[in-house]
């Protein structure tokens, strides 16, 4: 059978039996071999099952980064149930929300989670936990086809409220095996960065586990540039997923951090052709990859892959599609125009939203056999053919590498109390990474307290949709042509 | 090494400090987060500032001490600690 006709644990079978002695997992001084992840992950497989998971559950994980993190995953794929990754670092509101959505009965946790906590939500702590710490050599997986759920990942929504995405196995094998951007070896480590509730922990996690390398799950509670370091160092880390602002400050300040890699990937939003120059010019033999692509396409849609013989001129190219990925450029009546929309589909497709909801998703049989999904991403043709990104045709936009709906944060705003209305746009800075912006028109004779606001948006907000620079202003004035004048508005700050 | 002094470090991280828009000039007690500074700009001063004080800290320290006069501190007691 051909992988791509596979599921993850299929594959992840195939690889345990193939090397079995190979080193799975890192996390400071403990490392895991594939029997060993294996025989752990059918222990927890088994525990799961004995508390009711079965084909077609969705089972939360809301763990801190660890071994155990990902045996949970395994074990949840193990019984064909799919996991929902939820950040710790989000409010507690928003993770009730996604476990609400997601209909999940049962969440795996080593952290204090009261506030998640609901009459039929079952637990299990990994914490002293003997399940996580026994081996058991036979599990029978249950069986688990190329279109079943292997897991749900929330992405901002336009409607002001996360929008869960449901994501099969084939869509995971199609970014991490046989593909063209990418040749992941047994030799190679991956660096465990992302949170896994962002859909470029998938390409990490997986890439490493469907091709016999190592996940090198990184230590830190968040980015801390020396720990950063060290551990790309002590754990050998030969390729490496970066967001695009991650990037661009590593990439001016600290450099030599990234000696040891042979692959870079970066994106999530527009790379600096500079900064791309500087890492092939200072890591000798490196390559640097261009990601892009929308959560409902699986991490990535189109890859750039440059070397020192393939420099960016001008503008980073968000690339061609990779293996597995039907492209269409169209305009708003679906013909075929460049500059246009992007429009995906193939078998990193997702199912669709949790809620049922078709929103950018439709089928055209004369272009594609499965679903097809408009990105909302406004994208042309180069004359090398390569596809470069020009813009966002909706009020979405890309903060730290997260697709950020405008709308979702103005809804927020519009919910604290002395508001009465508000206005959202996005700015860059010097090194060309965007940050948001947010004016707020008090209710009349009252005094807005911002870094009050701050702290209550904290309470439904993920930080990188907590608007960095928050304005006061009486009035939103509009320009002649109608729009917000942010220029007016600027001015008139103290 | 050498100890550094709180006056020298104090220097370094002001001029660090005003190299960012939104901290030229900044109250020393002031919350950096309630100025619009994100995590990684945090991040940006760390490397900048340990790089010329040869000093090295956790982001995490940095985060709960937001303000300038808790980097010069921190960083303070680093140097001190250090020397001994």
């Amino acid at each position: 059978m051909q992988h791509q006709d596979q599921s993850v644990i299929d594959i992840f079978k195939q690889v345990v039996a193939k090397y079995p002695d190979n080193i799975a997992l890192k996390y400071q001084q403990e490392q895991v071999t594939y029997r060993q992840l294996d025989q752990l992950s059918n222990n927890v497989a088994e525990c799961l099952r004995n508390n009711g998971v079965v084909k077609g559950d969705t089972v939360s994980i809301f763990m801190s980064r660890s071994i155990n993190m990902f045996i949970a995953m395994v074990a949840v794929l193990k019984c064909g149930a799919a996991f929902l990754p939820l950040d710790t670092n989000n409010p507690a509101l928003r993770n009730r929300f996604s476990i609400q959505k997601a209909s999940v009965k049962l969440m795996i946790t080593d952290l204090p989670c009261n506030d998640l906590l609901s009459a039929d939500l079952r637990l299990i702590e990994s914490n002293n936990n003997s399940v996580f710490c026994s081996s058991l050599a036979d599990f029978v997986c249950t069986d688990t086809g190329k279109d079943d759920l292997a897991y749900v990942m929330f992405t901002s929504g336009s409607t002001g409220e996360p929008k869960g995405v449901k994501v099969p196995h084939r869509a995971i094998v199609r970014l991490v095996i046989d593909t063209n951007y990418i040749d992941i070896k047994t030799s190679d480590a991956i660096l465990q960065l992302s949170s896994p509730a962002f859909d470029a922990s998938i390409l990490e996690i997986w890439g490493a586990l469907l091709n016999g390398a190592t996940l090198a799950i990184y230590s830190g509670q968040m980015f801390d540039p020396n720990i950063f370091r060290n551990e790309i160092r002590q754990h050998n880390v030969t390729i490496l997923w970066l967001t695009a602002g991650l990037f661009h400050i590593v990439v001016e300040n600290f450099i030599n951090a990234l000696s040891p890699l042979h692959t870079l990937l970066a994106g999530g939003d527009v790379l600096n052709p500079n900064a791309v120059n500087k890492v092939l010019d200072t890591i000798e033999g490196i390559t640097v990859i261009n990601g892009y692509g929308p959560t409902e396409n699986t991490t990535f849609t189109c890859c750039h892959r440059m070397t020192k013989n393939n420099r960016p001129a001008g503008t980073v190219p968000i690339g061609t599609p990779i293996t597995g990925t039907d492209i269409f450029i169209l305009d708003d009546q679906l013909k075929m125009a460049s500059p246009g929309e992007l429009v995906v589909g193939g078998t990193g497709i997702s199912l669709g939203y949790i809620d049922g909801n078709r929103d950018a998703f439709f089928n055209d049989t004369s272009k594609s056999s499965g679903l097809l999904y408009k990105t909302g991403d406004i994208v042309r043709y180069n004359d090398k053919n390569e596809i470069e990104f020009l813009g966002r045709k909706d009020n979405q936009v890309k903060i730290r590498g997260f697709r950020v709906s405008l709308d979702e944060i103005r809804s927020s705003l519009l919910d604290l109390e002395l508001v009465s209305d508000a206005a959202l746009w996005v700015q860059q800075d010097p090194g060309g990474d965007q940050f948001l912006v947010a004016v707020l028109k008090p209710v009349k004779n009252e005094k807005l307290e911002l870094s009050q606001i701050r702290k209550k948006l904290a309470y439904t907000l993920p930080n990188y949709m907590i608007p960095d620079q928050l304005i006061e202003s009486a009035e939103l004035p509009l320009t002649r042509n109608g729009k917000l004048d942010i220029q007016s508005i600027l001015l008139n700050q103290p | 090494m050498k100890t550094m002094k709180t006056e020298e470090i104090k220097n370094i991280l002001t001029r660090l400090f005003n190299e960012k828009d939104a901290l030229k000039n900044v109250d020393g007690d002031a919350d950096i987060f309630d100025l619009g500074v994100s995590s990684l700009t945090v991040v940006e001063l760390q490397i900048k500032a340990e790089e010329a004080l040869q000093l090295e800290t956790t982001t995490s320290d940095l985060m709960r001490h937001s303000t300038l006069n808790g980097w010069i501190k921190l960083y303070s007691n680093l140097s001190q600690q250090t020397a001994v």
